[in-house]
């Protein structure tokens, strides 16, 4: 493994003094997908068109095979253009060219690097038969549906064989199914061809199926960078674990338990959680992640881990959602969404069991980047399928019931 | 943090086309717009100021001279006053002929159901091809006092008759060749104008009248003035029609004037540049009026991109009155002066009596074999081909720099670009003679300072719709070019200019016609070998030539009219 693209302390700042990227650092190795995934405006569309050389960062360097792209002069950097960088795009929009049929526009990369008539048909046939297209090539832009739109970008792309390709949320106009669809096909692509390739999304799926490493983004900055199933298990920050998958917020102290750390959370019971991270300490805020998958659901009464935080509760709602079953579970005053086996047999009113693993719960201390970024991420996920639902707030939590404990069996 | 250690041994870096000639090809892009706006400078820029030193010097260019401000001592004089009032009222006049033939037309054609639009939309475009002042010839066939066909029919059915020679005569004339420009930039703003507007207000309560009044016509505003201003600037510019009806009763206008002091002997250039600049200030005027008027409300979100039909007025009953009032127009401004000036150009001598004369081809024998004549002829076609040419690709750099750059010298070129549309062609004509004598480069009588005036004058419009057409272009189609490797300059020839083709020909076209039929300027600027058609026919007129003069004014209508449709076809095939 080698590094072809290294980002280094990137910044840049808007006339006007936006500053959409501060201080990003990452390398992209040969042959490696990296996505770069965040919310609208954490900076990943700007971080790619400055790799890109279509914007020049206020400082910074980004060095593609050992050549720095930027160096410094009086006013400000100074960039080699895009087309010296031998990189290639995908855009948001594919900016096809309207008037270039489909062999036209895909031939472009050869052509400008004045391959012979040959070479640039031979090369174009292969990239429009990989997306399925060879069919279509006399066509006009115009006369192609958006994925098939989406694929002739693809195909423009990849026919001049580059080592890295930029992709700047490519999918992010078509329909549900067909991105689903256009996902697979890049990665076979990928795969096939080995190129390396930055790939722009605000989509977790997106991020999670297709990439090696994910880089997740916020506010012009790295929150985490690991592979899937670090940032899906793992999370390292409580933004991480608030955009990436679905979890239940659970706010309240921090206590000392005679397991360790544990959090009392603003409904009463005290969560306990493994693995305390440093920097936490009792009598400080912070917040608890629990995410749906991870907790169980059970006969009231059955005998459970003794290590985990169990409690008794109501059902409230079951919602079958095919591949899954979405159940919300009051107890108390709080509640929990939790999503299990959609062959289950819940009912509204029924008796469960509900225990969390102190592995599946994450506690990060309470500060303002959490309480901003809540509703927009957690908004986004399938908790929207609970809150459609009279009467189901946010589930808001609490478990391992303690001394006043208002029900259930307190194993520890 | 950096996420991975970087290999410390950096890898080769991958092949870039043509690596080695880099730093070559970094310069084609400030080479290109520091050309651009050298040569906008040396277009537009340069001559006006050398005029504004002419009317500062105590002799003609090109003689040792020195500094004085006596020239200005002609502002003072009542002559002065008396000119600028009749070329005021005149070009006042014209323009509000101009708007309501113009705007009217625009409206029934392109907003009500009256029959044969697209044949309508044709013709009224037809006088536009020709020099205003042919079609004063033609009315003086049609209404010169006792001989005027017009006239005489007049008489005959007892109707008071119409004396072409006078104020109203000369006003009636520009406002009904420059009717075509009104129509020309209302027809797009009241075609692309959003139906939600009008029918949000229709919703609303308002009736049709209501609509038009309180939604239709403050959304037009924008293209009324600019309609409005480029019209002034023609007719208060205008030399031929005056010099062609005002001569019997002597009503002369600062144009004629200005020619005058510039080619007839005893010369005085240095008034005429005082003359020029007091005609000049008039104009930038009204520029300056209509500027902030626009600037005063906001206009943006008039139009849309969508191809939505515009909503057409049922008219019912009165579909006949439509079609009268667009008839009525192509039969007064296109049938009865070419059919007028097609007869008289098969006519021994100019006559109304259609039968005492007879008919011959002497006149087009001698247009097709005089030297100078055929030369005319050769000279327009070339000069309007090359600035139609040259005008289209110096717009799309400038289009480009004012939409695309963040450039400082940016204003300057979008300013340098459209000024002479403000300019009338007589005083930048009077411009260019100072500039091209002082400079003893061997411009100056040569067809080259032709080509240069027509460039200059004409490049607004080829401007405004580049500029235009760019703004709809999206950046990412330039930017995916050069990713994908392909360098500004090459980006510009695959990329931008062909997007643009179909705006940038539209331009072209326009660049064409007006340079073909452009009189004031090319009567001072032409020169034995480089005549022009426009100026060979006001000699032949001057000469007392009309029969002749009419057979080369139906060979312009025949090689212009083709050449606009061959364009107007391409332009519209570019069209994706």
């Amino acid at each position: 493994m080698r590094t072809i693209v290294e980002v280094d302390t990137l910044r840049k700042e808007f006339p006007g003094g936006t500053v959409a990227v501060d201080g990003i650092s990452l390398g992209l190795e040969k042959g490696e997908v990296v996505t770069f995934l965040g919310p609208s405006g954490c900076g990943k569309t700007t971080t790619l068109r400055c790799i890109a050389g279509l914007e020049v960062p206020t400082s910074g360097q980004v060095v593609i095979n050992g050549t720095p792209m930027f160096r410094p002069t009086r006013r400000g950097l100074r960039a080699v253009p895009p087309e010296e960088r031998g990189l290639s795009m995908v855009f948001q929009q594919y900016a096809l060219w309207p008037h270039m049929n489909v062999l036209d526009n895909v031939g472009y990369g050869l052509v400008v690097r004045k391959r012979s008539k040959a070479d640039t048909l031979a090369a174009a046939e292969r990239a429009l038969r990989l997306v399925r297209l060879w069919e279509l090539r006399e066509r006009r832009i115009s006369q192609l549906s958006g994925g098939q739109q989406q694929r002739v970008a693809l195909a423009r792309a990849l026919a001049f064989d580059p080592p890295i390709v930029l992709l700047d949320e490519p999918l992010s106009n078509l329909d549900a199914k067909l991105r689903e669809e256009l996902r697979i096909e890049f990665i076979e692509l990928q795969q096939r061809l080995g190129f390396a390739a930055i790939y722009v999304t605000h989509d977790q799926h997106e991020a999670i199926g297709l990439s090696d490493r994910i880089v997740i983004m916020n506010r012009g900055r790295i929150e985490q960078v690991g592979r899937p199933r670090e940032v899906w298990g793992s999370p390292a920050t409580a933004f991480v674990a608030e955009f990436i998958g679905e979890s239940n917020k659970v706010p309240g102290v921090l206590v000392d338990t005679p397991h360790g750390l544990g959090l009392r959370t603003d409904d009463g019971p005290v969560l306990d959680f493994a693995a305390p991270r440093a920097g936490l300490a009792a009598g400080q805020r912070a917040v608890g992640y629990v995410p749906f998958s991870g907790i169980e659901l059970a006969e009231p009464g059955r005998a459970t881990d003794p290590g985990a935080n169990t409690t008794d509760g109501t059902v409230r709602l079951a919602s079958f959602q095919g591949h899954s079953m979405l159940v919300k579970v009051a107890f108390g005053t709080g509640s929990l969404a939790v999503r299990t086996d959609p062959h289950r047999q819940l009912e509204e009113g029924q008796a469960v069991r509900v225990t969390v693993p102190p592995a599946a719960v994450r506690c990060f201390p309470l500060d303002d980047t959490v309480a901003d970024t809540a509703d927009a991420t957690t908004a986004a996920g399938p908790a929207d399928a609970i809150d459609e639902v009279p009467d189901a707030a946010r589930p808001e939590v609490a478990v391992r019931p303690t001394d006043q404990a208002p029900a259930g069996a307190g194993a520890s | 943090m950096v996420a991975t250690l970087p290999d410390p041994a950096p890898a080769p870096p991958t092949p870039v086309p043509g690596s080695g000639r880099a730093s070559v090809r970094r310069l084609q892009r400030p080479v290109v717009l520091v050309t651009t706006v050298g040569v906008l400078s040396l277009l537009v820029t340069a001559p006006m100021v050398m005029l504004a030193y002419g009317s500062l010097r105590d002799d003609s260019p090109g003689m040792p001279s020195s500094f004085t401000l006596a020239n200005y001592e002609l502002l003072t004089t009542a002559y002065f006053w008396n000119l600028v009032r009749t070329s005021v009222v005149i070009g006042l006049g014209a323009t509000v002929v101009a708007m309501v033939i113009g705007g009217t037309l625009a409206a029934i054609i392109v907003r009500t159901d009256v029959p044969w639009p697209k044949l309508w939309d044709g013709m009224v475009m037809v006088p536009a091809y020709v020099t205003p002042f042919i079609g004063a010839v033609a009315w003086i066939l049609l209404s010169s006092p006792r001989i005027g066909y017009l006239n005489t029919m007049l008489e005959n059915i007892g109707l008071p008759t119409f004396d072409i020679y006078s104020t109203g005569g000369i006003i009636w004339v520009l406002g009904l060749y420059f009717a075509p420009f009104a129509y020309l930039f209302l027809r797009p703003t009241l075609a692309r104008l959003d139906r939600s507007f009008e029918e949000s207000s229709r919703v609303n309560g308002g009736s049709g009248l209501q609509t038009l009044r309180r939604i239709v016509v403050p959304l037009c505003t924008p293209a009324v003035l600019a309609a409005t201003l480029v019209i002034f600037v023609n007719a208060i510019g205008n030399f031929g029609v005056p010099g062609v009806l005002g001569r019997q009763q002597n009503i002369e206008v600062l144009p004629v004037v200005l020619v005058r002091l510039t080619t007839q002997h005893p010369t005085n250039p240095n008034g005429a540049a005082v003359f020029g600049l007091a005609l000049a200030a008039l104009t930038v005027a009204g520029l300056w009026i209509s500027n902030r008027i626009i600037r005063r409300r906001d206009f943006t979100t008039v139009t849309t991109q969508g191809s939505a039909e515009p909503i057409r007025l049922r008219l019912g009953a009165f579909r006949p009155v439509a079609v009268a009032i667009c008839a009525g127009y192509v039969v007064i401004a296109v049938v009865l002066p070419v059919g007028a000036m097609v007869i008289a150009s098969f006519q021994p001598y100019l006559t109304t009596d259609l039968g005492a004369a007879g008919f011959t081809l002497d006149n087009y024998r001698f247009v097709f074999s005089y030297p100078s004549v055929v030369r005319a002829i050769t000279n327009s076609v070339l000069l309007g081909l090359g600035a139609a040419v040259g005008g289209s690709l110096l717009a799309l750099l400038i289009a480009y720099i004012v939409v695309r750059t963040g450039w400082r010298g940016r204003s300057y070129v979008d300013y340098a670009g459209t000024a002479t549309i403000a300019i009338p062609h007589t005083v930048f004509g009077l411009a260019l003679v100072w500039m091209w004598i002082s400079i003893p480069l061997g411009v100056y009588a040569t067809p080259w300072i032709l080509l240069l005036a027509y460039l200059a004058l004409f490049l607004p419009y080829a401007v405004r719709s580049a500029v235009a057409g760019l703004r709809q272009v999206d950046d990412s189609f330039e930017e995916a070019s050069r990713v994908l490797g392909g360098a500004w300059l090459l980006t510009l020839r695959k990329v931008t200019a062909p997007m643009l083709a179909p705006a940038v020909l539209s331009g072209a076209i326009m660049i064409l016609y007006q340079s073909v039929r452009e009189l004031p300027a090319s009567m001072m600027l032409h020169s034995v070998g480089s005549e022009v058609m426009s100026v060979v026919m006001w000699e032949m007129i001057s000469e007392g030539m009309f029969v002749r003069m009419f057979a080369l004014a139906v060979v312009n209508l025949a090689i212009v009219v083709p050449l606009v449709a061959i364009a107007s076809r391409l332009s519209r095939d570019t069209v994706t």
